[in-house]
């Protein structure tokens, strides 16, 4: 890295100026004129963090203590209309929500599979969407989302090939890459999708980089990412 | 820019910020995941509206200088850190970036208040003026307490270099 040509700009200014959409003006000057922080800051708005869902707050105890005569029958009316959603979503072939992806491959549709060597291997993807980084629950796209890669294993050293299956054609977005286990690791670069198809984004997992006499391919670990 | 209104909007506008900061620290991207999520979770049921990004920051600093300070932890992460891709380090001490090797080392000579004004300084990449405003004390004692921290790396090299100190 080049040396920063005066007082560098602090990480937390670079990250209020990243978060304020660029308004300061003697940051905007500091930036066009040195390299060093720019590229601090195309770093900060380049980087895209995984992070694991907040428990829910606990609701406060005396409105709990009051609500609670009609919470009950509440709460069963809540489940017995969900059931009947389900029940009518399921059997009304026409339903938008009940068509199958006809235009994808048969792969078995398992986030979590079990690898020789490594354990269970659980896929997840992140989705960054004008500056607000969701994972776990986002399953939908739009022009514009940059998606990540992430994994979840026990401790090992993984091998994995992920693969974007759109409509019959795949594509590998990110390279194949070596990553030391553990909880929602990353894999190193994103990629955005288009096409306006449900898109599978799959991972294939080993304990190692396949040679040419490796075994069959295990089951691969995928996610269907459907459009808005 | 407005601090936010619950724990969870908080979580989702400045996580990423401080997961970086974290990591800037740890030199682990999965430890600083966790360094801030455990924040969080712990400032769920005592969350105020006045909780803004430099107190968070600020937060996770002293919650990193803890994991440093745990000497179980602390080896791990030194042995992580020996695989990671060394630091920017825009700003240096003596031209040394510090580093996590660095920081444990002065963790068992420096007091909270002062490896707090490393972090801001040397990690941070704050100017004495911006720490002195970030942490609410005099640009004097700022420079006083850099001035400490520099004696204690020279006593540091000293006793490396010095046939009976460490290696």
């Amino acid at each position: 890295m080049t040396a920063c040509i005066g007082e560098p700009i602090s990480w937390l200014r670079l990250e209020r100026h990243a978060q304020d959409g660029g308004v300061d003006a003697a940051i905007c000057d500091h930036l066009a004129a040195c390299a060093a922080c720019a590229r601090c800051l195309d770093e900060i708005r380049g980087d895209l963090v995984a992070l694991p869902p907040l428990p829910a707050p606990p609701a406060a105890a005396p409105a709990r203590r009051q609500l609670r005569w009609w919470l009950a029958p509440a709460m069963t009316c809540a489940a017995a209309a969900a059931v009947a959603l389900v029940v009518w979503r399921g059997g009304a072939p026409g339903a938008p929500g009940a068509r199958e992806l006809p235009d994808l491959p048969v792969l078995p549709e398992r986030e979590a599979v079990s690898i020789k060597g490594i354990g269970e291997v659980v896929l997840g993807v992140v989705r960054e969407r004008a500056s607000t980084v969701r994972d776990d629950d986002a399953r939908t796209y739009a022009p514009g989302d940059r998606w990540k890669v992430t994994i979840t294993c026990p401790p090992a050293t993984a091998w994995i090939d992920v693969t974007v299956h759109d409509a019959g054609q795949i594509d590998r977005p990110l390279p194949p890459a070596r990553v030391g286990c553990g909880n929602r690791v990353a894999l190193p670069g994103a990629f955005s999708l288009s096409g306006g198809r449900p898109i599978r984004v799959c991972a294939r997992v080993r304990a190692d980089v396949p040679g040419p006499d490796a075994p069959a391919a295990p089951p691969d670990a995928c996610v269907t990412l459907r459009p808005e | 820019m407005e601090p936010a209104s619950d724990p969870q909007a908080a979580y989702r506008a400045y996580g990423p910020a401080l997961v970086r900061k974290a990591e800037r620290i740890l030199r682990s991207r999965e430890d600083a995941v966790d360094v801030v999520h455990a924040l969080f979770v712990d400032l769920i049921p005592r969350w105020s509206r006045a909780v803004d990004l430099p107190y968070l920051y600020r937060a996770v600093t002293n919650r990193c200088l803890n994991v440093v300070r745990d000497r179980g932890t602390r080896a791990r992460l030194l042995e992580r850190e020996r695989a990671a891709a060394a630091p920017a380090g825009r700003v240096r001490l003596d031209d040394e970036i510090v580093g996590l090797g660095l920081l444990a080392a002065l963790a068992e000579r420096l007091d909270a208040g002062h490896l707090e004004v490393l972090v801001c300084r040397f990690v941070d990449d704050m100017t004495q003026e911006e720490i002195a405003a970030h942490l609410s004390l005099s640009r004097k004692t700022i420079g006083k307490r850099l001035d400490r921290i520099r004696e204690e790396v020279i006593a540091l090299r000293g006793a490396e270099g010095s046939p009976g100190g460490p290696t």
